[in-house]
């Protein structure tokens, strides 16, 4: 959770930050101001990660207010919003994380978590080597170049455009499909000028962050080739028959399941990856079902347990996944901890979705709750 | 038409709308109804400015009246109780007829450029009366004031640099100096406020 203060006079739009901000759920608004005097004052005290602030406020603009912060503070990201966008192009003299235009909209303030988590991100801990290029879609949509950089996209439809084919690789796709994809608002011609831009920046970027993989144009559209590249979602792809019959070993299996680090492209709003995300999540709770099966029949609770909470960290609200966990702390003669998850879960169901578990979820827990 | 467009557009002032919106927006979450009547006004605001019959470039004084209450609404449900308008204007004077826009800009500046940049309350008043063949309106605000260089420049009728590319002051000066009988007066008090007076010529 980012540390955040928002410093806006107008108390319509102060209100529509908070609630833009709050509903993100990266963040946790330490201070939401109407003056920039009065955030000032409670700066230091605060130690904000990130400030989100009105670049046309009276008196003291928005512009020396982070003048002001950066001095004191060097670490708190800047973000301006301002209607103007000529602000937001001219250079702001105070290195700004970035600019958001009013009325800010969610897709703006996840935007600046993206750019946040970039910046503060400590040396990346991936599965295999730390050196080297590294490509995850599992928990978010990260890759490193072969110096261990972040890659930064030039646009988002760029960025969503690898991810496409990330997840389509070794494949002819069609150029059509792409742009119908990708701007299917534009016209046929206006969009494809657009896709073979973005398929020019692309290449320039894999190849200055000297990645192993490359696109190639094919007859009907664009091929990802990706020679020796390994990454978590491609491994999910090819050891799916042997998810499905569960013919990997144990150890195979408990390496994969770590690699789910959270949902397919977590924090992208793409509308084609919805089957393949619910996919994986099938993929990974057969995982996840398989490997506490294991542990139970041989007694060993803890592990069992731990991966449990490791599935339910992600999808807190899964109904299998927490039927097991209460049937797993029943075994273990665990009666508080059972009642209390149970509650828990029982509540936060109703507050998500405004009804009582289902029937499945209360025929699976019943019997633990009735002894 | 060309000419036409731009100045249609230059009326549209995006920013306006921008944070009018922002404050609907926010509005929606804590204030539904609020919200709602927001939108309306815009609405009305928008209309206002988009029907200006190009033709008809002199309207009477309550229908510039009504895209001054729509605008002030606005800006007071943005600022809160930042600001008073008073608005005074006699039973006579509202049939005069003004250049459409010609008063508005007048108090979008009074609240904007004199009441935004002051500390604590301030108040716009906008007047009307008839005096002898003459109407005259008063537009006041007891902000920052103009600077005294800036006074000067719209004094000798030069284009001021709006940077919404609103109607500048000298597009309306333009305008009322084409009117036999009209005239435009800006006096201010660099941290006292602003006087705007328009005098026009009326019959009975």
């Amino acid at each position: 959770m980012y540390r955040a203060i928002i410093v806006e006079d107008e108390r319509p739009v102060l209100e529509l930050m908070k609630v833009l901000i709050g509903r993100n759920g990266n963040y946790e608004i330490v201070g939401a101001f109407g003056s920039p005097l009065q955030a000032l004052e409670k700066l230091t005290e605060l130690d904000p990660d990130i400030a989100f602030i009105d670049v046309e406020m009276p008196k003291m603009s928005g512009l020396e207010l982070a003048h002001r912060i950066v001095e004191r503070s060097k670490r708190t990201a800047i973000v301006f919003s301002t209607a103007y966008k000529q602000y937001a192009l001219s250079a702001f003299d105070v290195q700004a994380l970035d600019y958001i235009l009013k009325p800010v909209t969610p897709a703006a303030i996840e935007r600046v978590t993206n750019r946040l988590a970039a910046l503060l991100r400590p040396e990346p801990a991936s599965g295999g080597d730390n050196d080297g290029p590294n490509i995850r879609l599992l928990g978010g949509f990260e890759i490193l170049s072969a110096r261990g950089e972040l890659l930064h996209f030039p646009t988002r439809k760029t960025e969503e455009l690898l991810a496409y084919l990330l997840c389509h690789p070794e494949k002819d796709i069609s150029k059509w499909l792409l742009t119908e994809l990708l701007w299917p608002e534009k016209t046929q011609e206006r969009a494809m000028a657009s896709l073979h831009t973005a398929i020019y920046q692309l290449k320039k970027l894999l190849k200055e962050q000297a990645l192993p993989i490359d696109i190639q144009r094919t007859r009907e559209g664009y091929f990802l080739s990706l020679g020796q590249m390994e990454y978590d979602f491609l491994l999910y792809c090819s050891r799916e028959s042997e998810i499905a019959s569960g013919t990997m070993t144990s150890e195979q299996a408990e390496a994969l399941r770590m690699l789910y680090r959270g949902p397919l492209l977590e924090g992208r709003s793409y509308i084609w990856k919805i089957w393949l995300e619910e996919a994986l999540k099938k993929q990974y709770a057969d995982l996840v079902r398989r490997l506490t099966d294991e542990n139970v029949a041989e007694r060993n609770w803890q592990s069992a347990e731990r991966r449990l909470h490791a599935f339910l960290s992600i999808y807190p609200l899964d109904e299998e996944m927490n039927a097991g966990l209460i049937e797993l702390l029943s075994l273990r003669g665990q009666k508080e901890n059972m009642v209390r998850h149970y509650e828990q879960f029982k509540r936060r169901y109703g507050d998500e979705f405004g009804c009582e578990p289902s029937e499945e979820f209360m025929t699976r827990v019943r019997p633990c709750l009735g002894g | 038409m060309r000419n036409e467009q731009a100045f249609h557009q230059a009326q549209i002032k995006p920013h306006f709308l921008y944070n009018a919106l922002s404050s609907v927006i926010g509005f929606c979450y804590t204030d539904g109804e609020k919200a709602a009547e927001l939108l309306s006004v815009l609405s009305q605001y928008i209309r206002h400015i988009l029907e200006t019959d190009r033709d008809k470039p002199l309207v009477p004084l309550h229908r510039e009246l009504e895209v001054i209450e729509a605008y002030v609404k606005i800006e007071q449900a943005r600022f809160g109780e930042r600001f008073d308008f008073i608005c005074e204007i006699e039973e006579e004077a509202q049939q005069c007829e003004v250049p459409s826009l010609s008063v508005q800009p007048f108090v979008e500046n009074a609240i904007r450029h004199g009441l935004f940049e002051k500390e604590g309350l301030g108040a716009v008043s906008l007047t009307a009366r008839i005096e002898r063949s003459q109407a005259v309106i008063v537009i006041k605000d007891d902000g920052v004031g103009i600077p005294s260089d800036v006074l000067r420049r719209i004094a000798a009728g030069e284009r001021s640099e709006d940077r919404d590319g609103g109607i500048g002051i000298a597009n309306i000066r333009k305008r009322l100096d084409a009117m036999p009988g009209a005239a435009l007066r800006i006096r201010s008090e660099p941290g006292e406020g602003t006087e705007v007076s328009i005098h026009l010529p009326y019959e009975r």
